[in-house]
């Protein structure tokens, strides 16, 4: 058994009540949980602390985002004959200058630019990119070179450089699967996929819970062979045993069923947000965010973006699921005061090729816009769009670094030095006013 | 050869491990018949047996190719107005998600009563393999086609799967082969029989890919579920692929993926991985991708030998494996002897847990292990559980038979009550700490007389604790 997790059922033991707690009781009563322990002190603070901490959020756009016809340079000839089909028409698109425009379900992110609080940064990718799905999401995930396997993600080397305490829910992923990004050594971030699931039901929650507790709690078993961990999913990069993994995920699993569906319970959104998958997760993060969680990084995903065939119509249903989501998001954030302290990123694992194919689609490409919102970026367009015509095997050149832009959110939005997440430094990009 | 595992190591627990991995486990009593099979007896039983004739047909609606439905649209979508249009297509909608519930349930029900479910458990990989979602392919015909062709040669050879799934309707649907033709080839499906089905990335160039997209050109699929080889579609030009030049097809295409060493590398160690639950140790690794090639790519003698071997008992293999949602549905409803719940249940209850029958998530299938677990489905589990033991009681399920699962003549017995329990739970016996708590449990009740709702209830508690997600 790891000393870790002997660390954090200690927590759970004597400061569980105390942590959870923390924003129904009066202040008074959660200060004396936590001088009862100091233990339950360092967790406790975490969470009233963390309520003026800023909180990113990130979006993956699953699949390759076609960045081209999302941000579209709608006065390029080379455009047009590269897609004659599937170019989206000048005098269609959201004009943000005079030689780019936002695609038309865009109108969303037109207004967030408009008033200062959407930039998009241009030409975004790495040298050598890999045009495989898994490799290249991998790599945006771990943030490493084209040709390195790291076992830990980002997000979670941020986690294990920054959230003290034992408390998982520094991050929180809304998804079926944990992200690769957060992969860590700590054993922190939790994931759940529909929040009206996440509770345990019938007696193991009620009269036979001691039971229950002390079942899942045991913890002289199978804890001694230590097997490399390399999934995927795993939020644990560390060599941890099976048994090891499920006890401590039952564990953050018992520890937080119980405060989100509180704050489930009594928060509401303060916006009208659209139907589907992307906008109820989103206002999922919102109501967390209301409920004071101390998580510093949430995550959210959209699917669908691989555009192989009849590109046009799916295209354009991601754009206005996208748009009409985030736009309910900032809105609910701004109604509750809270926006100030969030920080939106969408990143994909590629854009697509130039030219269209003869599905009436878009195969693997490289280089593409990312998009930061927020009331404290520095809106517009940051960077010039990469050429159309000089080409990389007839994908864009990049000619940002995506591990530029983290580095910036890391210094500039989440005040940690990006080395110790990065390994060295990057050139900064000016994203922050 | 791999050295095999010595006779005196062949107890019940190993049989419930085989049985647990080569199949979707057991009662006790279907695990103690593979047990006095003898190891040798018990693999030959897996891996040999037959299916039985006419068992267990498909839903017979699901198994057509086209409905009738769609016929009369189509030849009377003209005359339509757009208002029947659209209820003719929502018709046509709601008839594909029945089908596929159907599907699903068939499917489920064929893994929970084979009498040898080795076959069951290949076409399980070979789906999550050779990763095809519904979400895509729209047809669920075409999925259930795919899916007898994994049946049909789960064990291969493999080199004609691969030719198989190349022209196989969902397959081609789902990586856009239907389309693609000489003037843009589509590279979708090129790059993931090198990447995901066969190579591994690292194994091939772009080059190879934007080659090999040019022979997969020129297949169409046909409205009965058929394909034809257009050959005005097809690139019959010079390709140059893997360092080899020739004017190559799809199959010629495989045929030289195949002779890449790497293949078998690569294959040898995902089926180990999944019927061992973790990757081969690099000390034998070698040998199963050598043994693969000297068979063909046929499998049965390969899973003779890893079933018979030491290494597949040794202890960071038995017990290691985080079972998969299926693995835990069919398992649980074989061990509590109760049918499958009904078919929307199990289809809910599996989506929550994380694995769609013909819906993975992506074309890389399912991670599996870790991945498998989140803080919500592992509270999914613990509920799924709930329901499956008659703990909390659910609508449609049936509850099992608990004077049988817990016998009257033992009940004087409460350690051998619990020895049993923990066999027929977990295929071994848990360190006296884990177990405590139930034993706890039991001093509480009516140990003569416990009411179905304790008993239930104690059967709930031994599956929702973190050593029960394990096979």
């Amino acid at each position: 058994m790891s000393t870790h997790l002997r660390t954090r059922r200690q927590f759970i033991r004597t400061s569980v009540l105390g942590g959870a707690l923390s924003w129904t009781l009066p202040a008074f009563l959660d200060s004396t949980f936590g001088v009862m322990n100091s233990l339950a002190a360092d967790a406790s603070t975490a969470i009233t602390t963390g309520k003026d901490s800023p909180i990113l959020v990130v979006l993956q756009l699953a699949g390759g985002n076609d960045g081209l016809n999302t941000v579209i340079p709608f006065t390029n000839d080379a455009y047009y004959s590269a897609r004659p089909r599937l170019s989206v028409v000048g005098k269609s698109v959201l004009p943000i200058n005079d030689h780019l425009g936002f695609h038309p379900n865009l109108a969303g992110f037109q207004s967030l630019m408009n008033e200062g609080n959407l930039s998009v940064v241009q030409g975004v990718g790495y040298p050598n990119p890999n045009r495989s799905h898994f490799r290249a999401t991998e790599i945006w995930q771990t943030a490493s070179e084209s040709e390195q396997a790291l076992s830990t993600g980002w997000l979670g080397r941020y986690f294990d450089n920054a959230c003290s305490g034992e408390d998982a829910a520094c991050g929180i992923s809304i998804s079926g699967e944990t992200p690769q990004s957060f992969a860590n050594r700590t054993g922190k971030g939790i994931s759940f996929n529909n929040p009206g699931d996440y509770q345990l039901k019938g007696e193991l929650n009620g009269k036979n819970e001691g039971y229950f507790e002390m079942a899942n709690a045991a913890e002289d078993e199978g804890g001694s062979i230590g097997m490399l961990n390399n999934s995927a999913g795993a939020s644990m990069a560390s060599s941890e045993s099976p048994v090891d993994f499920l006890r401590r995920t039952s564990l953050d699993a018992r520890v937080n069923t119980e405060r989100i569906q509180q704050i489930l319970k009594r928060t509401r959104a303060d916006a009208k947000y659209p139907n589907g998958r992307l906008a109820s997760n989103l206002r999922t993060v919102a109501q967390l965010i209301q409920g004071g969680m101390s998580t510093r990084v949430y995550y959210v995903s959209q699917g669908g973006f691989d555009t192989h065939n009849n590109q046009s119509g799916a295209h354009a249903n991601l754009m206005r699921e996208m748009d009409e989501a985030l736009s309910a998001f900032v809105q609910d954030l701004k109604a509750q005061g809270n926006f100030d302290r969030v920080l939106l990123l969408t990143f994909s694992e590629f854009g697509r090729r130039v030219s269209e194919n003869a599905s009436g689609g878009t195969d693997h490409g490289a280089a593409a816009p990312m998009f930061l919102i927020g009331s404290r970026i520095k809106p517009g367009i940051i960077g010039a769009h990469p050429s159309l015509t000089e080409l990389d095997r007839g994908d864009l050149k990049h000619h940002t670094d995506f591990r530029s832009v983290y580095a910036s959110v890391l210094d500039n939005w989440l005040k940690i030095p990006s080395q110790t997440v990065l390994g060295k430094k990057f050139k900064p990009v000016p994203i922050f006013a | 050869m791999l050295p095999k595992l010595p006779p005196a190591q062949w107890t019940p627990q190993m049989a419930a491990h085989l049985l647990g991995r080569a199949g979707f486990g057991g009662s006790p009593e279907e695990i103690r018949k593979i047990y006095e099979l003898g190891l040798d007896g018990a693999v030959r039983f897996l891996v040999r047996t037959p299916e039985p004739e006419n068992w267990l047909p498909p839903p017979e609606d699901a198994a057509k190719p086209d409905m009738e439905e769609q016929i009369e649209m189509r030849q009377n979508a003209m005359a339509m107005s757009d208002e029947e249009r659209r209820m003719a297509q929502q018709k046509i909608q709601q008839l594909y998600r029945d089908r596929l519930i159907a599907l699903r349930q068939w499917w489920l029900e064929r893994m929970r009563s084979a009498p040898a479910p080795l076959r069951e458990k290949l076409t399980l990989f070979w789906h999550g393999h050779f990763a095809t979602s519904i979400q895509k392919v729209r047809v669920p015909y075409f999925m259930y086609a795919q899916n007898q062709l994994f049946r049909r040669m789960a064990f291969g050879p493999v080199t004609d799967l691969t030719k198989g799934i190349s022209q196989d309707p969902a397959m081609m649907r789902y990586l856009d082969l239907t389309d693609s033709k000489k003037s843009a080839p589509n590279e979708n499906y090129a790059r993931e029989v090198m990447e995901l089905f066969t190579l591994g990335e690292g194994h091939y160039t772009e080059e190879d890919i934007r080659e090999s997209a040019r022979a997969f050109t020129g297949y169409r699929l046909n409205r009965d579920g058929t394909v034809r080889f257009v050959a005005a579609q097809h690139d019959n030009g010079p390709k140059v692929f893997m360092r080899q030049r020739g004017n190559f097809t799809g199959n010629d295409i495989v045929d030289v993926i195949f002779e890449q060493l790497q293949s078998a590398k690569f294959l040898s160690a995902k089926l180990w991985t999944f019927f061992a639950g973790t990757p081969p140790p690099v000390a034998i690794a070698d040998l199963l991708a050598k043994r693969m090639r000297e068979n063909r790519y046929q499998l049965e003698p390969w899973f003779t030998e890893i079933f018979s071997s030491r290494e597949f008992y040794s202890p960071t293999v038995v017990r290691k494996q985080i079972k998969s949602p299926v693995q835990f549905m069919v398992q649980a409803c074989k061990q509590l002897e109760i049918p499958l719940p009904p078919p929307r249940f199990l289809q809910d209850a599996l989506r929550q847990l994380g694995q769609e029958l013909f819906q993975p998530p992506n074309v890389k299938g399912w991670d599996g292990q870790y991945a498998w677990i989140t803080s919500s489905t592992l509270v999914g589990r613990y509920n799924l559980a709930g329901a499956l033991t008659g703990a909390n009681p659910t609508k449609g399920l049936t509850k099992p038979q608990l004077g049988h699962l817990f016998p009257r003549e033992k009940r004087g017995d409460p350690e051998r009550i619990l020895a049993d329990l923990q066999f027929r739970f977990y295929g071994h016996q848990l360190s006296p700490k884990t177990v405590q708590p139930f034993r706890e449990y039991l001093t509480k009740i009516d140990l003569e007389n416990p009411s179905n709702e304790q008993t239930a209830e104690l059967f709930h508690l031994m599956m929702s604790i973190p050593e029960y997600q394990l096979t």
